[in-house]
């Protein structure tokens, strides 16, 4: 049977080919092929004209590249499908989890997956446009006008990179900066040799350390007499906690993902700065660092190592999610594996939603419930919630005594809190946990660190069955069972409270009643919702994402939310909250270990953001409040990359690269970076790497192009709600559009990764180039790197190679040679790759990247009932190393709980002033059809959503008199002119026009994300003194984000969260004006 | 009011004799120019440059051509009905000549408007290789042309002495023009998805629109060809024939009102028929094309200026109506395209030819002109080609 | 006036007669002929069957994609000659998140230009605060049982095909629009020969040195497969100025492949299948739900179903 079906294929195939054939012969010799043959060999045609019948080719292996779409963030498995050179279309990878449901089996032959075409977002499908945007820069560009104005030359490459690299009157041509002269980044990164580095930052860290003010001042002028040789290569050297005068090179980006992250570290650390920033606080960072404080594991007698990452649920086996700010078919991570996994269920019954969310969102459509939550009463909500969820005994009790690894397992469970810890309660205030061997429970025990120092483990305490009991945490052989709640005196008069205990009383501060009122919800449906919640099992969950997130009171929102996960007991569990697992390619199987650095200066001192260190700590601590925000607990704090230079606080910086962020128009009060970027002053030197001319990347100096997410390399990592393990790989699926370049002898397109190689070059930074991984293995193409991370993933994590992946077969290996045949040699060279890999991991390399990475059968993902890739830790329901943490701007301690705080300025006000005259709450919202700044320049999309309106509820329209469609300036009292201003005299109105939908909560208005563009093709330029004229469409809808709040207190950027460190996108005020 | 023929029997020829027709060579040239730059403007950019699109697929030229058909069958039906009766002003070959000519020249730029309108106007001549006759578009295509072929041959027979295959040819090609004008009603009552167009009366409609296009546009220029050297037997023919074709043009104006009344009426007293087509005809956008243009200049007007006894009056009542009948075509035509079935469709993929809002542009406004200046130049080359075999063969 | 006598001589009326008789006749005989036989040139039967087999070494896994499975019961109906598959689609809207990833899978499949559209997605908006709902209605061609679409076609250019599937041949169609306004699902657009990177970055130098990539975009120039042919649009080839619709991907089924509409439907609310095939998912899932069509009063008999 199948051999006879083989026999009809070729057959099929031969007919198809001889049709093709008979087309392109038709013109010269229609006379060969005898009229009889050819209709007895020509299949049927679809329509029987004249026009000769034509192959489909794009359903072939050898038409196609899997790579990874970055549209989003989302990062779906792609089919690039390609004809003729050109990328023609984008599908879903079938390998792929996100795109099928299961997806197809791993070992699927590659010609049998080429016919499955997995499902992606309208984005995803445009991308090529992003690839193929005429508005792409080719060559490097340098400044030739103000910054903002626009003007552009010219310039080689090794112009450009020589420049930077050695500075001067690199800007003589422009009016005004005939005399400025620019420091080069070698003189910057004025420390050159890592010991040195070492050296001082051994003897800093003992500064940082010492508590003690008079001390701490001896030991710097100690510092100072031992290091007077070296003062000149600090910022200051009154504090030389401030680090080396290499920290004023800023390294930033807006997305970056593994892969161009390992180099960009790796560039950084080889220039001896510890100023490496992304964006996440911009995204839904206090959800990232929330979830980070309540994953601090208890080693080695603190709490440490805690995982900047976060949960979700495994939507596809939940039977209730609650939906919390979480924008599933439009936004999220994201809509083609999230929808897939829910709208079966939801239809089947198998699954129920609520959303709690001021917009009726897609995803509410679909719900049982809406909840129209005000916008930054997260906390009240949840609060309500957990109140009734404890006193109605609905929590997972089973799961919540569990005080220690060795009580989880007992129960079957993978992961536990510290719901049963004693805390100690000072004044009714909750401070630190107590230590079993401070109340002379136990002797301390003397144990070992990982890295084989000493110290004393003094154990916690938790009550069992009213008796203090001492608990190992990881202990996998003691279990102990604690009691929930306790609110006593120990013998020592110690007040103490479970964690358990004062999360109950911190949601019983209001009432039900009180609480639905702060949140304007009913009361029923809190009490509905909770019911619903906890009728499931551990098969429930609450899903949030940015709307709880990016409030000034982000934190607090995101952590009364995973309460009650740890209240309903979900964590890996399935149907419960998952994280995300990704396979290693930096080598953890020993093939190529690519973290090694050889260059590697290990930089320290303050980061310029001000994070991973305490305020109290520093030797410019000047009490409160700080100049500036300080934050112990977060990164990547977005919102004080720009504004910090600004301020010059903590120190001024004298270069910044951006790599793919747009903080101007992404941040809340971008204007306030605007303003700053222009400034050359406080910002000497500002480079960017770009695609085109971005919305940021218009004010700097120099713009290296960029390749496309089509066109490079990169590891796109998984989101939590991926149960399987995964690592989509993203690599070249299209010819380079930038001009090529020779870096390290090697020649490549103009890059990211070339311009970190051609400064590194230039400076001469060991961990490039020349034996960069170790000897013998060079980095001087990026294939160096990245075909190396690819074997790594081929190969596997065990060192014995006993979880490889199969070999690819000759076939496959001709199909993916020939799938490449449009890609030059600068990126695809089979002769380089298969030496770079090595004869043995070759054909695993090809079986990879022919399948776009490497998945987990989905099948895999689960045991049972439980997630096969559990967090498996202790989660901090109560975090002591949080309450440890001040507020800087108001010298208050941070709590270590859930509980709701008002919206917030830095210095802890309420911003009242700024709301009287102004009376509705600007929120922000992702539509399907955009993403951010990146986009519009997608033309497919132009006709699902022209411009993006000012959503409104006609009650409030009534109210202040709108029509529908009427024109409106959107003005707050910390931008009453509603304006942007661009920077060099150049402003752009932030006017929009309304839009009635029943969807808005009354009092709050939205927009939709990614238009009201100034650039990215949307307006005029002049590159070589040649006007190229912007697309009108681009700069169509509104941007509403230089309306959003700039912080009272700091005056120059925007609201934040001092704790998780988000930005503040839903708690503005405005008035419409007509306009 | 009175139409019988006792008040109008004093014609004043003088009036409209004093040259005021030299005022179409001006009109004739400037319609030519700007419409030969709306056909650049057509060519250069597609139909880019047009009003209509996608979900109002047909605009201003298809209205115009089905003026344009309507005078052809309405003069061919007259002049023809005239002859064959013996009817005084229409009896004589030479003014049956005239009616063939001027149906000619409403089918010709007809056909340009169509032929414009097209997407692939390289494949025109598709419709009469490969027709379907299932479509009443293909069934029109080939009655024209066979009309044309009719109207040729009578026009080529007109010139001989009493030959037999005239009058029988002259009723074959009566039968196609009162075919297709009534079948141009047919044209949009043959859409059945289309609540609107699907009334039986619009055939009514359209064969009573071309009788009276006809009557206009044959008074139009019948009183334009008015000669100072007439005879009087060429006087008083004329004066007879300007009478009947102003009696025909009124009474078709009052019959088009009464069926295009009784149209409405159906809607109109049904309550449960909710007809958006219908109100954005006669209370929403349309209200001034169909209030104003249409019944106030083409028939209100033209009608009170007929019922006087001045000539010069006449023959622009004869121009308001053919104008009037064009608005009264995008009457039809428009109110049954606006009205989307499936809502929200436009806000779906937006775009400008996504739209069922339709607004004339200037190119269209523009090759319509130099349809009328085509016309004008058919007609006239036909009078100069009657004039030349006139005394060339001494026909009558 | 004359009296009718006086019109004519007898001879003259028996030709007039004859004439109109003839004229008649032959009018009444070429509709009968073309309303009865919709002639096409559709091939049938046997040779007609393919066994295209591209999934015979995907295994089969639990709970497989409705996707696969489909794509399976696809291969079984394309064995059959295609007089005896019926293609139908079911478009569950519960489903429907909305994403419109269907529209523009369509016109990246079929390289629809600005101003064409095959598979809108409508969506509604329905009650007051806090009670209210947001519907999601995607739209493809109804490939009707009865399409009104079809019969107004002045030059036989679209038709009906054995399978269901109301197909265009671009290279016969006039661009008379008369189908577009026949369609009261508004399913028919006119592909007026528009470019969507027209008019981008203009003033951009051009050439191996130019700074900027510049337009047109190279994706843009690529010919579409519709109907298995090749159409290039460049220099007003057809499908410029033609009528163009949703053709079931037809291109796409005679390999073997679903839609794009249904492979990359996000929410899995596209079904597509033989409705002849009483074991597929399609024949399941009409016989099974309450299912709707649009515009049903037409009486054009939507071969395309929704579930409410
Ligand atoms: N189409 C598209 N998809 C994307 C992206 C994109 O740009 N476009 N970006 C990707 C990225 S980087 C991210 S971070 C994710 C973001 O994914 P999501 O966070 O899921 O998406 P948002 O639309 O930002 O969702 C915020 C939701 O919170 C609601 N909201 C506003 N204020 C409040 C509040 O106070 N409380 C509550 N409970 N809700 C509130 C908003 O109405 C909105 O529905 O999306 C990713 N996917
Ligand atoms: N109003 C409103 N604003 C928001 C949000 C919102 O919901 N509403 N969401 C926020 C969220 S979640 C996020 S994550 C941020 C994101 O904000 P950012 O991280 O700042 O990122 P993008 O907006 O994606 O900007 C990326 C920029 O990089 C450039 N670029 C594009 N492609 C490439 C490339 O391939 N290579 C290089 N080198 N550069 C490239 C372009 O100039 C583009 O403007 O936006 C935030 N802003
Ligand atoms: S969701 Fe994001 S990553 Fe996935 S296809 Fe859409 S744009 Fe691409
Ligand atoms: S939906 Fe419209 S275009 Fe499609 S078959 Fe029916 S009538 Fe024809
Ligand atoms: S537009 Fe084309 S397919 Fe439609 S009716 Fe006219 S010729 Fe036929
Ligand atoms: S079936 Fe094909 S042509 Fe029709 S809407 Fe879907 S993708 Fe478009
Ligand atoms: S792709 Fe599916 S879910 Fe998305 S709009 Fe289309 S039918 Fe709805
Ligand atoms: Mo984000």
């Amino acid at each position: 049977m199948s051999d006879n079906n083989r026999k009809k294929n070729t057959d099929t195939s031969r007919r198809r080919f001889l049709a093709g054939g008979a087309m392109l012969g038709a013109g010269m010799a229609l006379g060969s092929v005898s009229a009889t043959e050819a209709s007895q060999k020509k299949e049927p045609s679809i329509i029987n004209n004249s026009r000769p019948d034509t192959v489909y080719d794009l359903s072939k292996a050898s038409n196609r590249i899997y790579t990874a779409c970055l549209q989003c963030n989302t990062g779906c498995g792609i089919s690039a499908k390609i004809k003729d050179g050109v990328i023609v279309k984008i599908d879903g990878n079938p390998y792929n989890p996100w795109t099928m449901l299961p997806h197809l089996p791993y070992s699927t032959p590659v010609d049998t997956a080429a016919a499955v075409d997995g499902s992606i977002c309208p984005k995803g499908q445009a991308g090529l446009q992003s690839a193929y945007d005429p508005y792409r820069i080719r060559k490097a560009l340098k400044r030739a006008g103000k910054r903002g104005e626009n003007k552009w030359i010219t310039v080689p490459f090794e112009q450009a990179i020589k420049e930077i690299v050695e500075g001067g009157k690199l800007f003589a041509q422009v009016p005004g900066e005939e005399n400025r002269n620019v420091e080069g980044l070698d003189k910057i990164a004025a420390i050159k040799d890592p010991k040195l580095m070492k050296a001082l930052s051994t003897d800093v860290k003992a500064i940082l350390d010492e508590k003690d003010k008079d001390k701490k001042k001896a030991l710097v002028e100690e510092f100072k007499q031992k290091h007077a040789t070296d003062l000149d290569k600090l910022i200051d050297p009154n504090h030389p906690d401030l680090g080396p005068k290499n920290n004023q090179i800023v390294v930033s980006w807006g997305r970056l993902k593994a892969g161009r992250s390992n180099l960009y570290t790796r560039f950084a650390d080889s220039l001896g700065t510890t100023n490496a920033h992304g964006h996440t606080t911009v995204c839904q960072g206090s959800l990232y660092f929330t979830c980070k404080a309540i994953s601090e594991q208890y080693i080695d007698g603190k709490f440490t190592d805690g995982q900047k990452f976060y949960w979700q649920a495994d939507t596809e086996n939940s039977k209730f999610v609650f939906f919390v700010g979480a924008n599933l078919f439009e936004g999220n991570y994201g809509p083609p594996n999230r929808s897939v996994r829910l709208t079966r269920n939801l239809v089947s019954g198998e699954t129920k939603i609520a959303v709690a969310d001021p917009r009726f969102s897609k995803l509410a459509s679909k719900a049982w419930k809406w909840l129209p939550i005000k916008p930054g009463a997260d906390a009240a909500l949840a609060s309500a919630m957990i109140a009734w969820i404890i006193e109605n005994k609905r929590y997972d009790e089973k799961f919540l005594v569990n005080a220690n690894k060795a009580a989880a397992t007992a129960a079957g469970e993978t992961s536990w809190t510290n719901a049963t810890w004693l805390v100690e309660c000072k004044d009714g205030k909750p401070g630190k946990l107590v230590r079993a061997s401070d109340i002379g429970l136990i002797q301390p025990e003397t144990r070992k660190t990982k890295d084989g120092k000493e110290y004393q483990e003094k154990f916690m305490v938790a009550m069992v069955q009213g008796v203090p009991t001492v608990v190992d945490p990881n202990d996998t052989k003691t279990p102990v069972v604690g009691d929930l709640f306790v609110d006593t005196k120990l013998p020592d008069g110690t007040e103490v409270k479970t964690g358990l205990q004062i999360v109950l009383e911190s949601s019983r501060q209001k009432t039900l009643k009180e609480w639905a009122d702060i949140a304007g919800v009913k009361e029923s449906d809190v009490v509905d919702v909770a019911r619903e919640l906890t009728s499931y099992g551990k098969r429930a969950a609450v899903d949030i994402h940015r709307g709880p997130a990016q409030h000034t009171n982000g934190f607090y929102n995101v952590l009364g939310w995973m309460t009650i996960n740890m209240l309903i007991g979900n964590f890996d569990a399935k149907g419960g909250m998952a994280k995300a697992t990704t396979y290693d390619t930096m080598g953890k199987g020993k093939l190529y270990e690519l973290g090694v650095n050889p260059g590697k200066m290990g930089a320290f001192g303050i980061s310029s953001i001000r994070h991973g260190v305490d305020y109290e700590k520093t030797t410019i601590f000047s009490g409160y409040p700080a100049k500036r925000n300080w934050y112990p607990l977060s990164s990547d704090i977005y919102e004080e990359i720009i504004p910090s230079i600004g301020d010059a606080y903590p120190y001024p910086v004298k270069a910044l690269f951006m790599y793919m962020g747009a903080p101007t128009y992404s941040l809340p009060a971008g204007q306030t970076n605007i303003k700053i970027l222009c400034d050359l002053e406080k910002l000497p030197l500002f480079v960017t790497s770009d695609i085109l001319i971005g919305t940021t990347s218009m004010y700097a100096d120099y713009i290296f192009p960029d390749l496309s997410y089509l066109e490079r390399w990169e590891f796109q990592g998984s989101h939590p709600s991926m149960t399987c393990k995964v690592q989509p790989v993203r690599q070249p699926s299209m010819a380079p559009i930038p001009e090529n370049c020779k870096v390290f002898d090697a020649e490549m397109p103009i890059c990211f990764e070339s311009m970190l190689f051609g400064l590194a070059e230039k400076m001469n930074l060991k961990g490039f180039g020349k034996d960069a991984y170790g000897s013998g293995l060079d980095l001087r193409h990026f294939d160096d790197f990245y075909i190396r991370a690819v074997a790594n993933l081929g190969f596997g994590e065990k060192p014995d190679g006993s979880d490889c992946v199969p070999d690819a077969d000759d076939k496959e290996i001709e199909t993916f040679v020939k799938a490449r045949g449009s890609l030059p040699k600068t990126v695809f060279d089979v002769d380089r790759w298969k030496k770079i890999a090595g004869d043995k991991a070759w054909p695993k390399v090809v079986y990879v990247l022919n399948r776009g990475g490497r998945f987990e059968d989905h099948d895999k993902a689960y045991k049972g009932s439980r997630l096969a890739h559990p967090y498996g830790k202790l989660l901090n329901m109560y975090q002591e190393k949080t309450a440890a943490t001040v507020h800087s701007g108001t010298g208050k301690k941070n709590a270590g709980y859930c509980q709701y705080i008002p919206i917030m300025d830095y210095h802890g006000k309420q911003p009242d002033d700024l709301r009287k005259g102004y009376d509705l709450v600007l929120i922000t919202h992702r539509s399907i059809v955009h993403t951010k700044s990146r986009t519009i320049t997608n033309q497919w999309l132009y006709p699902l959503m022209p411009e993006n309106p000012i959503l409104i509820n006609p009650l409030d329209a009534t109210k202040f008199n709108l029509k529908d469609g009427q024109k409106v300036k959107v003005v707050s009292a910390t931008n009453p002119g509603g304006n942007w201003d661009l920077g060099a005299g150049s402003t752009k109105p932030m006017t929009g026009s309304l839009k009635f939908t029943q969807t808005m909560r009354p009092g709050v208005i939205s927009f939709a994300l990614g238009f009201g563009h100034w650039a990215t093709g949307a307006a005029d330029f002049l590159i070589d003194g040649v006007k190229i004229k912007g697309e009108p469409k681009r700069a169509a809808g509104i941007h509403a984000n230089a309306a959003m709040w700039i912080d009272p207190a700091l005056k120059n950027t925007c609201m934040l969260d001092p704790v998780g460190g988000s930005v503040s996108f839903y708690d503005t005020h405005v008035k419409l004006v007509p306009a | 009011m009175s139409i019988q023929s006792g008040s109008v029997a004093a014609v004043d020829h003088t009036k409209f004799s004093s040259g005021w027709t030299k005022l179409l060579w001006p009109v004739w040239a400037i319609f030519l120019i700007a419409g030969i730059a709306g056909v650049f403007m057509r060519i250069t950019h597609g139909h880019n440059l047009a009003g209509y699109g996608s979900y109002v697929p047909w605009g201003l030229w298809i209205g115009v051509y089905f003026v344009g058909v309507g005078i052809s069958g309405g003069a061919f039906i007259l002049g023809t009905l005239g002859y064959l009766f013996g009817v005084q002003g229409f009896s004589r070959n030479s003014d049956l000549r005239i009616s063939i000519i001027l149906s000619v020249s409403g089918l010709l730029p007809a056909f340009l408007g169509v032929w414009l309108d097209l997407g692939r106007m390289d494949r025109m001549m598709n419709i009469l290789i490969h027709p379907s006759f299932t479509s009443m578009m293909a069934f029109n295509a080939w009655m024209y042309n066979i009309f044309l072929i009719i109207a040729a041959l009578t026009w080529f027979l007109s010139f001989r002495d009493s030959s037999p295959w005239l009058k029988p040819l002259l009723i074959l090609g009566m039968f196609f023009s009162i075919l297709f004008p009534s079948q141009s009603g047919v044209f949009f009552e043959a859409v059945r998805t289309n609540e609107f167009w699907r009334s039986p009366l619009l055939s009514m409609l359209f064969f009573v629109s071309a009788i009276t296009l006809g009557g206009a546009s044959l008074l139009f220029v019948r009183s334009a060809m008015l000669k100072k050297s007439a005879t009087s037997e060429d006087l008083s023919a004329l004066d007879s024939a300007l009478n009947i074709l102003r009696a025909t043009t009124l009474i078709g104006l009052l019959v088009y009102v009464v069926f295009e009344f009784a149209e409405f009426s159906i809607t109109f007293w049904n309550p449960g028929a909710h007809s958006p087509n219908v109100e954005f005809l006669l209370f929403g956008d349309y209200r001034i094309v169909f209030w104003g243009i249409h019944l106030g200049l083409g028939v209100v007007v033209p009608f009170l200026m007929l019922s006087t006894g001045n000539t010069r009056l006449w023959v622009i009542a004869s121009l308001l109506s053919i104008i009037g009948f064009g608005a009264a075509r995008l009457c039809i035509l428009i109110p049954g395209q606006v009205v989307g079935q499936i809502p929200g469709i436009q806000e779906a993929f937006q775009d400008p030819r996504l739209s069922y809002v339709y607004h004339i542009t200037t190119m269209e406004y523009l090759v319509v002109l130099l349809m009328i200046a085509v016309g004008m130049t058919v007609f006239y080359v036909g009078s100069l080609l009657n004039k030349f075999f006139e005394s060339s063969s001494g026909a009558r | 006036m004359k009296k009718v006598s006086e019109i004519m001589d007898r001879r003259e009326f028996i030709k007039a007669g004859g004439l109109v008789g003839v004229g008649v006749a032959a009018a009444g005989a070429v509709i009968v002929k073309d309303r009865t036989g919709l002639s096409t040139e559709d091939s049938t039967g046997e040779k007609t069957a393919k066994n295209v087999n591209t999934l015979k070494n995907l295994k089969p896994q639990a709970g497989e994609d409705d996707h696969v499975r489909m794509q399976r019961e696809l291969e079984t109906a394309l064995s059959k000659p295609v007089e005896k598959r019926k293609w139908i689609m079911v478009i569950d809207t519960r489903k429907c998140v909305g994403c419109q990833a269907c529209t523009i899978g369509c016109v990246a499949e079929n390289k629809l230009p600005p101003g064409v559209v095959y598979r809108p997605v409508i969506q509604r908006e329905v009650g007051e605060y806090p009670n209210v709902s947001l519907h999601f209605l995607p739209r493809p061609c109804m490939q009707c049982e009865k399409p009104s679409c079809v019969p107004v076609c002045p030059v036989k250019a679209t038709w009906k095909r054995p399978d269901g599937v109301v197909v265009i041949d671009y290279d016969k169609c006039i661009g008379c629009r008369y189908c577009l306004n026949a369609c009261p699902y508004a399913a028919r657009t006119s592909d007026f020969g528009r470019l969507y990177t027209s008019g981008e970055a203009s003033g951009a130098p051009e050439g191996n040195q130019r700074p900027i990539f510049g337009a047109p975009a190279p994706w843009e120039a690529v010919p579409s497969y519709e109907y298995g042919k090749s159409w290039n649009r460049k220099d007003h080839g057809s499908p410029v100025g033609n009528a163009r619709k949703c053709h079931f991907c037809l291109h796409r089924l005679e390999v073997g492949l679903l839609p794009t509409c249904v492979t990359t439907c996000i929410g899995r609310a596209t079904y597509f299948g033989d409705s002849n095939d009483p074991q597929s998912l399609v024949t399941n899932l009409i016989t099974k739900y309450n299912v709707q069509t649009l515009l049903p009063h037409w009486d054009n008999k939507p071969n395309c179903y929704y579930i409410v």
